[in-house]
């Protein structure tokens, strides 16, 4: 019995509209395979996520959303290439990922991630030019037409210190898309700017991807942003981080939160990544030699399927159902 | 409605929204101001003291150390003599350094290396540089390589000690963004790490070259006979064999001219020209 939920649904439980049923056409742009990742602590190793596997087509915009401690961020950094996975493999166009590069641009939560003895334009010709991808002149261009992309000309000649944080979020976004890398990783970009500027910065990010049509992996732990953003969300459960499902969200836009599918949505994937709620918690299946699943959650892993849930609970719960028996 | 309302009963826009201060405030605020004025005090108190004690073979009085002073540079004896100090101080200041930078920037790269720097650091940190001198004397014999060699000694642990703690210091995620630009080995230390550690560079390089003035005139006084032309050092020992008190004092006012200069002039320089314009220190 595998302990990652699939995306096959039986065919006479009625899927809700939002959940994915095909996988994607196109060969995939990066294919995480069966990836296990572990830190060490003085103590002992603990598993950040177990047996994760997805594939990400370009032009997709795939968000990772789970709670915190499901080991999100870390596969991000797997991705990266800051980290190697204990087991399985990350491929970009079919090649291993063995560290970090430039092809796979990664835009951080911190604001520090500037460069800050640069200025705003320095900070987005130096990892062109540090690549040595282009000649000087065409970093310049291509850095004056991504900071007017993200409507940043105008501070091309200020130091980062002199920013607001929404500005160096859309400074490092700049940076790069200006690489024109072969995928983006974003880990929580948003999440330390205030709730306006956050709605803001969603919505460039999606007018931006209209424009470029950049190939991303998102990180969050915010249900309307996975929605919002995403075409694909990928749900993962807490220590240590498993697949819980794959929703497709495509049909979610900016415009969208208040709409009544919308909050439905986002109920059901509320009670999907609510930890008390046993019966949305995936099939037990604890893994050989891995000691790092505490006894907790192990026990919480019991299974209950009741269909007094509401329409949310009962297809989950048939899903589920289905799945164990098979 | 409320809203509309409150906007109404708004009490009008103030007439000015900064008001300047009396001028008197204003001048006390500026540091120059009254550091000058704590430097008045402190000569006029000197020439009290040194008038009431009456005997310029102890102490002479601030304007008779002036006019030494004023002697010395007309003459071009102390300015050659500074010049002498200086050139020893600048090339040994320059090995240190180099061989600082070198040596965190390997140390950096293993954590063998970290353990070696770390190791040297608190060995040689507490040793007084002054200390080394005899040693220096019997190797390289007097000259100016023996001073160079105590002067590096105490340059070099300070900026290494400093320099590796800046490393450390600087933030995973920028470790990080340097990385994903491709960047490894040396060209990741000269541009990521050094730039993103200044603060604690420049810091010590300050105590770099305050440890190196203070060894140096030390070191002078000790054995600045037989290097042939000596130094600043040199000069106060030679007139205070003299008795010429006064231009021992007006020597004296120079050590101290010297340092404050290049910590006001040249560093205050560079943190203004880096670290001041990143908004990495304040």
């Amino acid at each position: 019995m595998d302990a990652r939920i699939d995306t096959r649904i039986d065919a006479d439980s009625s899927p809700p509209p939002f959940l994915r049923t095909s996988a994607p056409a196109v060969p995939p742009l990066l294919e995480v395979d069966a990836v296990n990742l572990e830190y060490r602590t003085r103590q002992a190793v603990l598993r950040a996520t177990h047996e994760v596997s997805f594939e990400i087509a370009p032009a997709d915009r795939f968000v990772l959303l789970g709670p915190s401690g499901c080991g999100k961020s870390t596969l991000l950094k797997a991705v990266a290439g800051f980290l190697s996975p204990t087991s399985g493999g990350i491929r970009l166009d079919g090649a291993e990922v063995t560290g970090p590069g430039p092809e796979r641009m990664v835009v951080f939560q911190e604001f520090d991630q500037l460069l800050a003895w640069k200025t705003v334009r320095q900070n987005v010709v130096f990892p062109l030019l540090a690549g040595r991808r282009v000649k000087w002149r065409e970093a310049e261009a291509r850095a004056d037409h991504y900071l007017a992309k993200v409507g940043l000309s105008v501070f091309a000649n200020s130091y980062p210190h002199t920013l607001s944080g929404g500005m160096k979020a859309r400074v490092a976004i700049a940076r790069a898309l200006a690489m024109q890398p072969r995928i983006m990783l974003m880990d929580e970009p948003f999440a330390a700017l205030d709730a306006l500027t956050r709605r803001r910065m969603q919505e460039e990010l999606l007018n931006l991807w209209e424009e470029v049509r950049f190939t991303l992996l998102f990180v969050t732990h915010s249900i309307e942003e996975a929605l919002i953003l995403g075409n694909r969300v990928l749900l993962l459960s807490p220590h240590p981080g498993r697949v819980r499902a794959e929703i497709d969200s495509a049909a979610f836009g900016f415009d969208s939160p208040g709409s009544a599918d919308f909050q439905q949505a986002v109920q059901r994937l509320h009670g999907l990544l609510s930890d008390d709620n046993p019966a949305f918690e995936p099939v037990p299946e604890p893994p050989a030699a891995d000691e790092t699943v505490p006894q907790a959650a192990q026990s919480a892993l019991a299974f209950e399927a009741d269909g007094s849930r509401g329409e949310g609970g009962s297809w989950l719960a048939r899903t589920l159902n289905s799945l164990r028996a098979a | 409605m409320s809203v509309v309302q409150s906007i109404a009963h708004q009490s009008p826009p103030p007439a000015a929204v900064a008001r300047i201060l009396p001028w008197h405030v204003r001048l006390w605020q500026r540091d120059g101001v009254r550091r000058l004025l704590m430097l008045v005090v402190l000569a006029i108190s000197w020439e009290i003291a040194a008038r009431w004690q009456n005997n310029e073979l102890l102490l002479p009085g601030f304007l008779q150390t002036a006019q030494a002073l004023i002697d010395g540079m007309a003459s071009g004896e102390l300015l050659q003599r500074v010049g002498v100090s200086l050139v020893v101080l600048v090339k040994a200041y320059c090995i240190g350094v180099a061989l600082a930078l070198v040596l965190t920037s390997v140390a950096v790269s293993s954590r063998l290396g970290r353990d070696l720097l770390g190791c040297l650091c608190a060995m040689f940190n507490p040793l007084p540089a002054i200390a080394l001198l005899p040693l220096a004397l019997l190797w390289f014999g007097l000259g100016e390589r023996s001073l160079i060699l105590v002067l590096v000694h105490s340059v070099l642990w300070t900026l290494a000690l400093n320099t590796s703690t800046g490393f450390l210091g600087v933030p995973p995620t920028l470790r990080m963004v340097g990385r994903n630009y491709g960047l490894r080995g040396l060209r990741f230390v000269t541009l990521i790490l050094i730039p993103a550690a200044l603060p604690s560079i420049i810091a010590g390089l300050k105590v770099g070259w305050a440890f190196a003035w203070r060894t140096l005139i030390a070191a002078e006084l000790v054995f600045g006979t037989s290097s042939g032309q000596g130094g600043l050092g040199w000069y106060i020992f030679v007139n205070r064999n003299e008795l010429y008190t006064d231009r021992v004092f007006a020597g004296l006012v120079v050590v101290i001219l010297i340092g404050l200069l290049v910590e006001g002039l040249v560093f205050r320089m560079l943190e203004r020209l880096t670290v001041w314009r990143w908004g990495m220190q304040h």
